[in-house]
């Protein structure tokens, strides 16, 4: 795969309308503004309001739009909420009274922390049932906002963004699956670079102010998909040659390519980010699993069994065979057998982290067909929230009287939508495969190909067992 | 359209409004009267299921002695955001007793909003939980 543009490639910053809209600073910092005061609102009404979640912006917004609008807003673009994240107005903010003085610690340039506490949100959004408390959800929020701004104020760089923010994490890795990447757009022009501004930014003239460069380390000429890309455009802004571009590209190619990435390295020299791509796949199950009727009847089971009637041991011992013991177990079987059809004399561990990054559209795939379902069958229900907080506070009813009947579309319109985002996931990955597959076996690529397909295809299957049962949702542990 | 110093601004004009603002929004959950009217509920299955329920409320004073409701009104919701509530109108079957029908969409955890206006002109307002409503 080369680095150079084609002339297939088409940049969103051209378009007349978008373009102009993506190269003003003023816009991105006017969605973060916007971004902010709803975070403000959902706190405060998480905090004081209604404690009912239906009826609190705090767990609506949260837990049915954001991740909605989220996940979609990756399929079809790119990574816009990380464009539009507010917590760096906040972090932006926090630098004028207080400048970082640390870099972020060598032993944690990695993703292993920011795995734990992806799974540590997960973990707790099942254990404490986030999704029904308005108040926890404020505090969620508080807390991120708290914790991203301390850790920014003390390190340099984003390091928040590339190390720590789990949120993020996902972001990066189901951006790898979207249509665009922020890439440069003359590779020649890159040549005679002497000030590498998009790594360096530039310090400030007469004639405009300062510009700052990547703060996720990704130089861009060598940069490589969308990882570790917060789609921020400073690099946009800060190339002198205007030689940076927001370019259409195939989703998931980059996922197959082995070359060395800038602020990242080669794939196969990161068992962090193997790591992560698994537990992105297997805790899209994980988490669909938790929101449906057999997980009930497990965890009874699980609790007569083992003779324990607390909720969280029964818990991790799901999460510890969800997130590790089983993609051990089918990664590590499909590399052995991988490594038998190839007869070479390569580890199982790296044939098994080389196609890891391979389950992402297909992990993908499950997060949207999940999101997806909440946000389009409850889709219209954040009106009377905003209806009755609007007649609440101004004392009379400006957008109309809150409407509660209010809902979105039926499960059974929305399931055949479920089945087409897995099936597109699973295509995507099957493709993925199929490249790796034939850059380790030329001549015969469904040798290779076939145990990672198997893998795939019990996934899939899984999936679609999971979308196909009834939801049932309990904010208490058997029954009490 | 923004420079820096204009988006420290708005910033502070925003947060400043929402918090000034958000927390008289009012929107407290709601309570019983404070005359002490007793709203018991019952639901017909038990446990209940998913699909429709049979919903009796019985409105009582402190003493016991049953109250009459002009109007009662029933909203079910799943104590999680994002589902479609249910609504029913229910009917006095005898002094103090009313009686409904209510659809339970989904199985999970529900609560039922009741908001009633007594025959005195009182109103009652009342969250009841439905927990563990199951799959047929």
């Amino acid at each position: 795969m080369s680095g150079a543009s084609t002339t297939m490639e088409r940049d969103l910053l051209r378009l007349p309308v978008v373009g102009a809209l993506l190269r003003r600073r003023g816009v991105q910092t006017s969605l973060r503004v916007a971004l902010l005061a709803l975070a403000v609102v959902m706190v405060l009404q998480g905090l004081f309001g209604s404690q009912l979640a239906p009826k609190n912006l705090a767990t609506l917004l949260t837990w049915v739009h954001y991740r909605g609008l989220l996940v979609l807003a990756l399929l079809l673009v790119g990574n816009l909420f990380c464009y539009a994240c507010p917590i760096v107005l906040v972090r932006d903010l926090g630098r004028k009274i207080a400048r970082p003085f640390l870099d972020w610690p060598r032993r944690l340039r990695n993703k292993w922390l920011a795995i734990v506490l992806f799974v540590g949100v997960l973990f707790a959004y099942e254990l404490l049932d986030l999704w029904g408390d308005p108040w926890l959800t404020a505090w969620l929020v508080i807390g991120y906002f708290g914790v991203a701004l301390l850790v920014d104020v003390v390190f340099r760089g984003a390091s928040f963004c590339k190390f720590v923010c789990p949120v993020g994490q996902f972001n990066f890795l189901a951006s790898t699956a979207s249509p665009l990447e922020v890439k440069v757009k003359d590779p020649a022009t890159c040549d005679t670079c002497v000030g590498n501004e998009c790594l360096r930014g530039a310090p400030a003239t007469p004639e405009r102010p300062a510009k700052r460069g990547c703060e996720l380390g990704l130089f861009l000429p060598k940069k490589v998909g969308n990882l570790d890309c917060t789609a921020c455009l400073d690099c946009v802004h800060a190339c002198p040659e205007q030689n940076v571009g927001v370019v259409t590209r195939t989703p998931g190619s980059e996922l197959f390519d082995g070359r060395s990435r800038s602020g990242i390295g080669p794939l196969s020299a990161r068992p962090d980010l193997a790591f992560l791509a698994a537990v992105f796949t297997f805790g899209a199950l994980l988490n669909a699993f938790g929101m449906v009727s057999p997980v009930y009847a497990l965890q009874q089971m699980m609790s007569a069994a083992l003779g324990i009637r607390t909720e969280w041991p029964i818990l991790g011992i799901l999460f510890v065979v969800a997130l590790v013991i089983e993609p051990i177990v089918l990664l590590g079987l499909a590399a052995w057998w991988t490594r038998r059809m190839l007869g070479r004399r390569e580890g199982v561990r790296p044939i098994a982290m080389r196609y890891a990054f391979a389950l992402v559209p297909l992990g993908f795939g499950v997060w949207l067909s999940h999101y997806c379902f909440h946000f389009l069958t409850g889709l219209l229900t954040v009106v009377p929230v905003v209806q009755s907080l609007v007649r609440d506070v101004a004392g009379t009813a400006l957008l109309g009287a809150p409407d509660w009947s209010l809902g979105g579309m039926a499960e059974e319109a929305v399931y055949p939508t479920e089945l087409g985002l897995l099936a597109l996931g699973f295509v995507v990955s099957l493709a993925v495969t199929w490249r790796l597959a034939a850059a380790d076996d030329p001549a015969r690529p469904v040798r290779p190909f076939a145990p990672w397909a198997v893998v795939l295809s019990l996934l899939l299957g899984a999936a679609i067992w999971l979308l196909s049962q009834p939801m049932e949702m309990r904010g208490t542990f058997l029954g009490t | 359209m923004f420079s820096a110093t204009s988006t420290n601004r708005l910033s502070t004009l925003l947060f400043t409004a929402a918090v000034l603002l958000v927390p008289h929004s009012g929107c407290s959950r709601p309570t019983s009267s404070d005359d002490g009217v007793r709203v018991d509920m019952v639901v017909h299955p038990q446990p209940p299921v998913v699909g429709m329920v049979r919903v009796e409320l019985r409105f009582t004073e402190p003493g016991g002695a049953p109250v009459s409701a002009t109007a009662v009104r029933l909203e079910g919701n799943m104590n999680h955001a994002g589902m479609t509530p249910s609504f029913a109108e229910a009917t006095e079957i005898e002094p103090g007793v009313h009686r409904a029908d209510l659809e339970l969409t989904m199985g999970g955890d529900w609560f039922v909003l009741v908001d009633a206006e007594l025959s005195d002109g009182r109103r009652v307002e009342e969250k009841i939980d439905l927990p563990g409503v199951r799959l047929k």
